[in-house]
């Protein structure tokens, strides 16, 4: 095995195009993550009895699982989730998938936003 | 068709099997852990040296590994590592196991990252009691295990503990090479179980990771009080003094 540089130089330009999406990916869940913080941080010490047990909670969760994990409960396990909460308590029992997996960007922004929630509501 | 319920039933089942893998997990973390501690010293000490150069290109290293992702970082080191080696020295190692092209990755990342709080601990450190320890005959590895290192253990423990977590965290990514560690075992599973289990599967690994993180914390937080003692002890005796004096 070893380097080839042509390859190189012709990989970089259609490399660069990812770009925009890794900045995107970038600035949503640090907008998202600074706000949502920021609150849980302000009722963290506000010490409001019980929710702020369950912040805790959340924050140990989410501070101790792996980013890629959270990628794919998020990816597999969101649109089951939603569709248990919203689809079977009304329209009974409807085994079709309603919320599918859209697109994988929306999810991993997702999951990064939780992230940077329990990083920032630390640093406040 | 993905199956639409969470069933606990099938948690109780894919515990004790995930569980297996644990052992990989840990044995990855903990030669990343001694590793990458050992190198960031090396690295420490390459950044505090008096030779300009040296200080140079390490910070300059520190810089570029720093902007890395772990992602990247592992597949460099184990598609690029092997053929560096033998152009270099003409051994091959593209026989090692994958798990350790993962130490190797991930415990360059732990130095980098160790290097920069060590010398941050370092420099918190009063200069003075070197110059003591120096005027008391110490030898340098005698200064650094009697002087430097017990107080700056105490400095670093809350960087070094969240250090920690986040390499064991990293530890996931091993999976990306197809070593079976708790996350590489959790997608065979489920592939086996023809993607019926994902959901279980991730959730009980999430679980894992949760317990392991809970003890890493416990361990470095009784290291913490076991340091804070010797540090208590000393306030507590001047805080005596002063209210004798009251």
């Amino acid at each position: 095995m070893s380097l080839n540089m042509e390859f190189i130089v012709e990989t970089i330009p259609k490399v660069l195009q990812a770009i925009p999406i890794t900045l995107l990916l970038t600035l949503f869940p640090v907008l998202a993550g600074l706000v949502i913080g920021f609150f849980l941080a302000m009722l963290r010490i506000r010490r409001i009895p019980v929710l702020s047990q369950i912040i805790a909670l959340y924050l140990s969760f989410f501070r101790s699982v792996p980013l890629l994990l959270l990628l794919f409960l998020s990816y597999y396990g969101l649109p089951k989730l939603l569709n248990f909460v919203f689809l079977r308590r009304n329209k009974g029992i409807q085994h079709q998938q309603h919320f599918k997996p859209c697109r994988g960007a929306a999810h991993a922004d997702a999951v990064c936003e939780r992230l940077s929630v329990r990083d920032y509501s630390q640093r406040f | 068709m993905v199956r639409e319920t969470f069933d606990f039933s099938n948690v109780i089942t894919i515990l004790p099997k995930l569980v297996k893998a644990l052992p990989m997990t840990l044995y990855i973390s903990v030669a990343t852990m001694a590793a990458g501690m050992l190198v960031g010293l090396l690295l420490t000490f390459g950044k505090i040296s008096r030779n300009r150069i040296v200080g140079r290109v390490v910070s300059g290293l520190t810089t570029v590994l720093r902007g890395i992702p772990t992602v990247v970082l592992l597949y460099i080191v184990h598609f690029g590592l092997p053929g560096a080696v033998k152009a270099v020295s003409g051994v091959d190692i593209s026989g090692w196991q994958k798990q350790t092209f993962v130490i190797i990755a991930l415990a360059i990342e732990l130095s980098v990252t160790c290097s920069e709080m060590f010398r941050s601990a370092y420099n918190s450190l009063d200069k003075g009691q070197l110059e003591a320890a120096h005027a008391l005959g110490m030898t340098r590895i005698q200064r650094f295990f009697r002087v430097i290192l017990p107080q700056g253990l105490y400095v670093i423990l809350p960087n070094l503990t969240s250090a920690t977590l986040a390499m064991i965290q990293g530890t996931s990514l091993a999976y990306t090479l197809g070593v079976m560690d708790v996350m590489g075992r959790a997608r065979v599973l489920d592939t086996n179980a023809f993607n019926m289990k994902t959901l279980e599967s991730y959730f009980v690994v999430a679980l894992i990771y949760w317990a392991v993180s809970i003890a890493v914390g416990g361990v470095f937080h009784l290291l913490e009080l076991r340091l804070q003692r010797g540090q208590k002890t000393l306030s507590t005796s001047v805080e005596t003094k002063g209210g004798a004096a009251l």
